[in-house]
């Protein structure tokens, strides 16, 4: 019976179009030990989502997001520079769950396989071009992401380009990101984003 | 055209995001302050092995090589302590703290890997170890209260004590009279109870006996006997409450006697480690610094509120005083004879003491010394000067209101006259450190300046000058035990310039203090 009604889910006639492709912005909660020589703040990223439909309620999704954090460390004599640039593809699935099909609200669910490049960089004198401590330490790793939101769908009519917005609650999760002998960053955890853009 | 709610709300929310995220994003100004440094150029310690770089942040140990190579040490899961070095650098030891976790409830133990992540039942030990080629080997425990080592003159042996001045970690009960006596070599450890607060040890030149001060009384360990004994405790009052602060202990040449300062006193107690007799000499003062000759068998004392020299022969123990016309409160060994000086504001003078015929020569600086080294044939002094509120015009006012670097010869001519004129020179910047550089033909004296990147070396014999530029400007000075130099600079992620003496060439490590900036501290699988 529950197999039937998810199935019945999938194939009902909603309102999504074929093609979606919003902007995102989020941040994790991490506890990650070495999170904090990159911000006061958690990770925060930026990014471009595109899901094409593949049933009335199943989705394709693509997605690509970029951070960019950095921090001076201070002790009584000296500075630090630090930087660290991820890099995250993803790719899986979404799956919309209309609760009724006149609500401009829409939850849905999002499961996505993704791939992790980073770059942490430490340097100790910006004003030196040769300076010898501009560190450099890069890894890459693998983990998914999976998330429950809502997407807010304002009536479209006769056009053929509607706009989406979005927000949602998941968890990021991935390998450890070995940076050599400064040691290891595995900033991952609960993660929320929220975005927008359009639907034709 | 109209725009829906939904659809302006969506758009406004969207915007929102964006801006948030961007907002975070990266912020130039953001600054964050650790905790501890992730190395001190001032705290390095030179070994055959090395050049040992203790990491404070990362609780961790680098290995930094004349070559440029640097590599961290494997101390096993803890957070080091202390590193110290034995005589001439062959012995040094680590002191590391090992973490547990054990909560009450042993459920939130559960996942806590790291120190920082138990919430309860921290507990630590400490450890202690010997170093070689960048390895710890096997460690003792001790008490995690002990902060400090005192090494035998061989190396093999140390006591560890609580050294108040130096951070101090208090776990669990502590005994406050008790040191740790420790065969390195043997890897034993033995508690000895020596008095309430030991705050200072000396070991007798064969290693057979120790002295330890502490609050009023003054121990003595026979270190020879088996097992290890309190050979005697020598008060140094009969009133338990006169309180007396034992601060400075030299041994006199031929070992017998203990020559112990106090804090606020003018008396000095003269303990006969053979008899177990004390005696007390009064000297002119409170002395501030103590220098025992052993060319000469006397010891020389200087006074910070007093503008006298006492110098005392080690066989009658009398005291023979000298005017001067300044208190000085350095004194710096020159073979049988002695440079004093002064690092007291508005002090220039400094003086030469012949300590076999008593013959007094006094030389002018021109600014007051913050330090004076002697090169290592003691043919010159070259003191560090600070610049100085003075009210001179021309020349003489220059100097006045700059830092500067003066040269005493303390050659004798041909008819023995010794020239008391000092030979100064201005620095860019304040002198920061000294170093001296020989061989058959040269001496150079090399000259660190705050901020300036280049090492000002000058042939004291010929008196040409040379400049050896730096990577960065510099924070210290030292000497490898096989001589070569090497030069911290205060760089964030670590900046070590190594070269050989009278050589050009520097040879720069880097990056070492990056190590493990992101690891915390892993709790001890083997616990006891």
């Amino acid at each position: 019976m529950r197999t039937a009604i998810v199935l019945s889910l999938l194939s009902t006639t909603a309102m999504a179009a074929d093609n979606e492709v919003v902007l995102t912005a989020g941040s994790i909660v991490t506890n990650d030990a070495g999170w904090n020589q990159f911000s006061h703040s958690q990770p925060t990223t930026l990014g471009i989502r595109g899901g094409t439909a593949l049933t009335k309620r199943v989705s394709a999704v693509a997605e690509y997001r970029f951070q960019y954090q950095g921090v001076t460390l201070a002790d009584s004599f000296s500075l630090v520079r630090t930087s660290y640039t991820r890099h995250l593809g993803a790719a899986g699935f979404k799956v919309n769950a209309p609760l009724h099909p006149q609500m401009p609200l829409v939850p849905y669910g999002i499961v996505e396989a993704a791939f992790i490049g980073s770059q942490m960089k430490l340097d100790d004198n910006r004003g030196s071009r040769d300076n010898p401590n501009q560190l450099r330490r890069g890894a890459i790793t693998a983990g998914g992401y999976g998330a429950l939101g809502i997407d807010a769908i304002p009536p479209q009519g006769e056009f053929a380009i509607g706009f989406v917005g979005h927000m949602e609650l998941g968890w990021l999760s991935h390998g450890p990101l070995d940076m050599g002998e400064t040691g290891v960053l595995r900033p991952q955890g609960f993660a929320f984003r929220m975005g927008g853009g359009v639907r034709f | 055209m109209t725009i829906p709610n939904t659809m302006r709300t969506t758009s406004m929310l969207a915007a929102a995001a964006l801006l948030n995220g961007c907002g975070w994003n990266y912020t130039t100004s953001e600054q964050r302050n650790l905790p501890d440094r992730p190395w001190d150029p001032a705290v390095v310690v030179p070994a055959d092995d090395g050049l040992y770089v203790p990491l404070p942040y990362a609780g961790a140990l680098a290995l930094v090589r004349p070559d440029g190579s640097s590599e961290l040490v494997d101390i096993g899961p803890g957070r080091l302590g202390e590193v110290s070095t034995g005589p001439g650098g062959g012995s040094v030891a680590a002191l590391v703290d090992r973490f547990t976790c054990e909560p009450d409830d042993p459920r939130d133990a559960r996942g806590v890997d790291f120190a920082e992540d138990c919430a309860t039942g921290l507990t630590v030990t400490r450890e202690v170890g010997l170093l070689a080629d960048g390895v710890l080997g096997e460690s003792l425990p001790i008490p995690s209260h002990l902060n400090a080592l005192e090494w035998a003159p061989d190396g093999g042996a140390a006591i560890a004590w609580l050294n108040a001045d130096d951070d101090v970690r208090l776990d669990g009960v502590v005994d406050l009279t008790s040191v740790q006596v420790l065969d390195l070599t043997q890897g034993a450890a033995t508690p000895v109870s020596v008095g309430f607060a030991a705050n200072g040890l000396l070991f007798t030149e064969a290693g057979d006996r120790a002295i330890v001060l502490s609050r009023s009384e003054v121990a003595v360990l026979d270190l020879a006997s088996e097992p290890l004994t309190l050979e005697v405790v020598f008060p140094l009052t009969l009133d338990p409450d006169d309180l007396v602060d034992p601060v400075g202990v030299e041994l006199t040449p031929d070992g017998q006697f203990a020559l112990i300062s106090v804090r606020g006193k003018d008396d000095l107690y003269i303990l006969d480690l053979a008899e177990h007799s004390v005696n007390l000499v009064s000297l002119s003062g409170n002395p501030t610094a103590m220098f025992v000759d052993s060319d000469t068998d006397q010891t020389v004392f200087v006074y910070d509120n007093s503008a006298t020299v006492d110098v005392l022969e080690h066989e009658y123990f009398e005291l023979q005083t000298l005017q001067l016309d300044e208190p000085m409160n350095q004194i710096i060994d020159a073979g049988d004879r002695v440079v004093l000086y002064s690092t007291g504001s508005s002090l220039h003078d400094a003086y030469l003491l012949e300590l076999d015929t008593m013959a007094l020569h006094e030389f002018r600086l021109e600014n007051p010394a913050t330090a004076m080294q002697l090169s290592p044939s003691n043919e010159f002094a070259v003191a560090l000067t600070r610049p100085e509120n003075g009210f001179g015009s021309g020349v003489e006012g220059i100097y006045d209101g700059s830092p500067g670097m003066e040269i005493l010869d303390l050659r004798a001519d041909i008819d023995g006259k010794i020239d008391t004129d000092s030979h100064p020179f201005l620095l860019e910047t304040q002198g920061i450190g000294l170093a001296f550089a020989q061989d058959d033909t040269n001496l150079e004296v090399l000259v660190l300046q705050t901020d300036q990147d280049y090492l000002y070396g000058l042939d004291l014999y010929t008196g040409t000058p040379r400049e050896i530029e730096l990577p960065e400007p510099p924070a210290a000075i030292g000497t490898m035990p096989d001589g070569t130099f090497y030069i911290t600079h205060n760089v964030g992620l670590g900046l070590i310039s190594f070269m050989e003496p009278l050589g050009t060439e520097l040879v720069a490590a880097s990056g070492f203090a990056a190590a493990e900036l992101f690891t915390l501290t892993p709790l001890n699988e083997e616990a006891p």
